[in-house]
C-alpha cells in the first residue's frame, strides 16, 4: 500500500523503475469425465538394504474416494531396462471407485484388503532391478458414456502397506 | 506321629525351595571361624584370636535354561539362539545372576564370653531378569505375534559397594547373639525401579506400539546415549572414590543355641541396610505410549537416507535426569542346625535371600569328617531349575594356619554349558 499512514506531508513519485507486484491463486472446478487414461511414472530404487531377506508377504489396505476405477501396476526394470519383476499380480491391484451420491460427490472409499507374496526368486529380482515403472490406468464411472462427474480436493487414494519379512539366519 | 510331622516338614521345606541362591551355603563348614559369621554374627568362634586373611567367594548361574539348553553351534562353531529348543524350556521370566565377596581381612578377639569383631569386604551382586516373551520375539520376530501384546521389560540390578563393620557376640548360658554394624560405601548401582515394556504389533497393517513404564537409575556405571548405544563406563571404579561417596548403613544379626553337648541351632537376618547413592545419580526413564504408523512410501522408496531403522530407534523416548537414589541390600535370612559326633559333623541350612526383591530360596545339607590335618565335606543344595548341585570343600590345617576351598556345584565345574550354577570360595585363617 502506498502511504497507509495517509500522511499528506509526504510526496510521492512513480518512475521508470516503480512496478507492481499481483499474486492471483485461481480455483478451477475439475469437472469431466476420462477413458482409458493411463498415467506412469519412473523411479529411480535401491533396496540393497534389504539383501537380507529371503521372502516377504506385504498386506496392502487400499481406498479409493475418487469416481473412477483405478488399476495400478509397478514394474521392476534392470540396468538393460529389462523387466525383471512385477509389484503386484496378474494386471495390477484395482481400486474401484467410490458410489455416487445424488449431490455428484463419492462415498467415503471403501477399504480394501490384497496380500502379496514375494518368493526367494521375487526377491531377488527386485533387489537386481534399478528402476520401478509405475502405470495407473483410470476410468471415471460411466466414461464410456461421456458422463461427467466432479472431482472435490476432498477426494484421495489411501495405501497403508505392512510387510512380514523372512529374514536369512 | 512325630514321624510323619517331620515327613511333611521335610515335603513343605522342599516346596519352599521354589528358587535358586545359592551364596555362601558353602560357609556351612566354616562354623567356628571368621567366614563362618559371615553366615550368622552369632555363630560361636573356637579360639580367642580368630583372623581370616584374603577370602574370595563368587557363585553365578541361573534359575532358567543353561547355556547349552538355550543355543547351538552353527559350522563356524558360533553359538546362536536356537529356537527348536526355546519352547520347551522357558517359563514366564528368567534371572542370571552373579554375586562376590572378596574379604580384605576379618578378625575377632574372644574376652570370656564377649567376642569384638571387625573386618572389611568387597561385595557385587548383579541380576538380570529377562522375560519369554523377549526371548521369543528375539528368536521368531514378531510376526508370529501379529495382533498380540509382549511384555519385553528386561530388569537389571548392579550393586557394588565396600562394607567395614565392627560387631560383637554375647554368650549367655546355651545362647549366644552376635551383631555387626556396617559402614557401607558404594562402588556402582544400576537398579532397575519399573520395568513395564509392552510391545504390540497391530494387526491392521503391522504397526508397532510400546507402552513404556520404565525407570532405570544408575550410579557410575550405566551410560544412555540411544537404544543402540548403552554403554558399561568402569571408570568411575577406581580407589578415588571407594570410601568417599554413596554412603550407607547395615547390621547383621544372629543367635545361636545350644541345644545339647552335639546338637546347635541358629538363625540369622544379614545386610539389612540401604544405600544412598549420590555420586553421578542418573535416572533414566521411558513412560508413555510409543507408536510407530511406518514411513511415507514414495518418500523411502526415492529417498536412499531415509532409514526405517533409524526411525523406530528413534521412536522410543528416554529422559535423562540427575537426581539422587537410595537402594536397599539384598538381605538374606537363615535358619540352621548342626549336629556335631566325634570327628563328623551335619549341618541343614535353609536361606531365604531378598534379591532385589524377589525372594530366593535355598536347602542345603552337608556332611563333614575330620581326617588327620583335613576337613572334608560335601554337601548338597536344592533349588528351583537345579537338582544336581552337589558340592565338596577341602580345609587344611596345619597349627594355627588353615586353608580351604569349596565349590557349590563339582558337576558344573567340569560341564559349565550344562549347569545352572556353579560357585567357589577360598582363604585362609589363623587361629590362636
Amino acid at each position: 500500500m502506498v502511504n497507509p499512514a495517509r500522511d499528506t506531508s509526504i510526496q510521492g513519485f512513480i518512475t521508470g523503475d516503480s512496478y507492481f507486484v499481483v499474486n492471483v491463486a485461481a480455483e478451477i472446478p475439475l469437472h469431466g469425465s476420462v477413458n482409458q487414461l493411463v498415467v506412469t511414472d519412473t523411479l529411480d530404487i535401491d533396496f540393497g538394504s534389504l539383501d537380507q531377506v529371503s521372502s516377504a508377504e506385504f498386506k496392502a489396505i487400499t481406498s479409493n474416494d475418487f469416481p473412477a476405477d483405478i488399476r495400478v501396476q509397478a514394474y521392476f526394470i534392470d540396468n538393460q531396462g529389462n523387466r525383471v519383476e512385477q509389484l503386484f499380480d496378474n494386471e495390477g491391484i484395482v481400486l474401484n471407485a467410490a458410489t455416487l451420491k445424488s449431490n455428484g460427490k463419492t462415498n467415503p472409499g471403501v477399504e480394501k484388503i490384497d496380500f502379496i507374496k514375494f518368493d526367494k526368486t521375487r526377491i531377488t529380482n527386485v533387489l537386481n532391478s534399478k528402476k520401478m515403472v509405475v502405470f495407473g490406468y483410470i476410468n471415471t464411472t460411466d466414461s464410456d458414456q461421456k458422463r461427467s462427474l466432479w472431482i472435490y480436493d476432498t477426494y484421495g487414494i489411501g495405501l497403508k502397506l505392512g510387510a512380514i519379512l523372512k529374514v536369512k539366519k | 506321629m512325630e514321624k510323619h510331622l517331620v515327613f511333611l516338614m521335610m515335603i513343605w521345606m522342599t516346596c519352599k525351595v521354589s528358587t535358586l541362591y545359592s551364596q555362601d551355603i558353602s560357609s556351612l563348614h566354616l562354623q567356628g571361624t571368621m567366614p563362618g559369621t559371615l553366615l550368622n554374627p552369632a555363630m560361636p568362634l573356637n579360639k580367642k584370636i580368630n583372623i581370616s586373611l584374603g577370602s574370595f567367594a563368587v557363585a553365578g548361574g541361573t534359575n532358567g535354561p543353561s547355556v547349552n539348553e538355550m543355543t547351538s553351534k552353527n559350522q563356524d562353531g558360533k553359538r546362536y539362539l536356537d529356537i527348536d529348543k526355546l519352547n520347551t524350556n522357558l517359563d514366564e521370566s528368567h534371572d542370571i545372576y552373579a554375586t562376590s565377596n572378596i574379604r580384605t581381612i576379618d578378625a575377632a578377639v574372644k574376652i570370656g564370653s564377649f567376642v569384638l569383631m571387625g573386618g572389611h569386604g568387597f561385595r557385587a551382586d548383579a541380576n538380570l531378569r529377562y522375560t519369554a516373551d523377549l526371548v521369543n520375539l528375539a528368536s521368531y520376530g514378531n510376526a508370529p505375534y501379529i495382533g498380540k501384546t509382549l511384555e519385553l521389560g528386561p530388569v537389571a540390578d548392579v550393586m557394588a559397594y565396600n562394607e567395614l563393620y565392627l560387631g560383637a557376640q554375647k554368650t549367655s548360658g546355651r545362647f549366644t547373639i552376635g551383631l555387626k554394624a556396617k559402614l557401607l560405601y558404594g562402588i556402582s548401582n544400576i537398579s532397575t525401579e519399573s520395568s513395564d515394556v509392552k510391545f504390540t504389533t497391530s494387526d491392521e497393517y503391522y504397526q508397532l506400539q510400546f507402552k513404556n513404564n520404565y525407570i532405570l537409575r544408575s550410579s557410575g556405571l550405566l551410560r544412555y546415549n540411544g537404544i543402540d548405544s548403552i554403554t558399561i563406563d568402569q571408570s568411575y571404579i577406581s580407589f578415588d572414590n571407594l570410601f568417599y561417596n554413596n554412603r550407607g548403613l547395615a547390621v547383621d544379626l544372629g543367635v545361636a543355641f545350644q541345644v545339647n553337648k552335639n546338637f546347635l541351632i541358629s538363625a540369622s537376618a544379614l545386610d539389612l541396610g540401604s544405600i544412598k547413592w549420590d555420586f553421578f545419580p542418573r535416572k533414566y526413564s521411558s513412560i508413555g505410549t510409543f507408536s510407530f504408523e511406518g514411513v511415507d512410501l514414495v518418500d523411502y522408496i526415492v529417498d536412499s537416507t531415509l532409514s526405517v531403522k533409524d526411525t523406530l530407534l528413534d521412536l522410543i523416548k528416554v529422559k535423562s535426569e540427575i537426581e539422587t537414589y537410595s537402594t536397599t541390600l539384598n538381605n538374606t535370612f537363615t535358619l540352621g542346625g548342626r549336629y556335631t559326633k566325634d570327628n563328623w559333623n551335619f549341618n541343614l541350612l535353609y536361606m531365604m535371600r531378598n534379591q532385589y526383591g524377589i525372594r530366593n530360596h535355598a536347602l542345603s545339607v552337608s556332611v563333614l569328617r575330620k581326617i588327620w590335618v583335613f576337613d572334608l565335606g560335601i554337601q548338597y543344595r536344592l533349588a528351583k531349575n537345579d537338582y544336581s548341585a552337589i558340592g565338596f570343600y577341602t580345609k587344611l590345617n596345619l597349627g594355627p594356619f588353615a586353608a580351604y576351598i569349596g565349590a557349590d556345584n563339582v558337576v558344573g565345574m567340569f560341564k559349565p554349558l550344562d549347569s545352572k550354577s556353579a560357585s567357589v570360595r577360598f582363604g585362609s585363617l589363623l587361629q590362636f
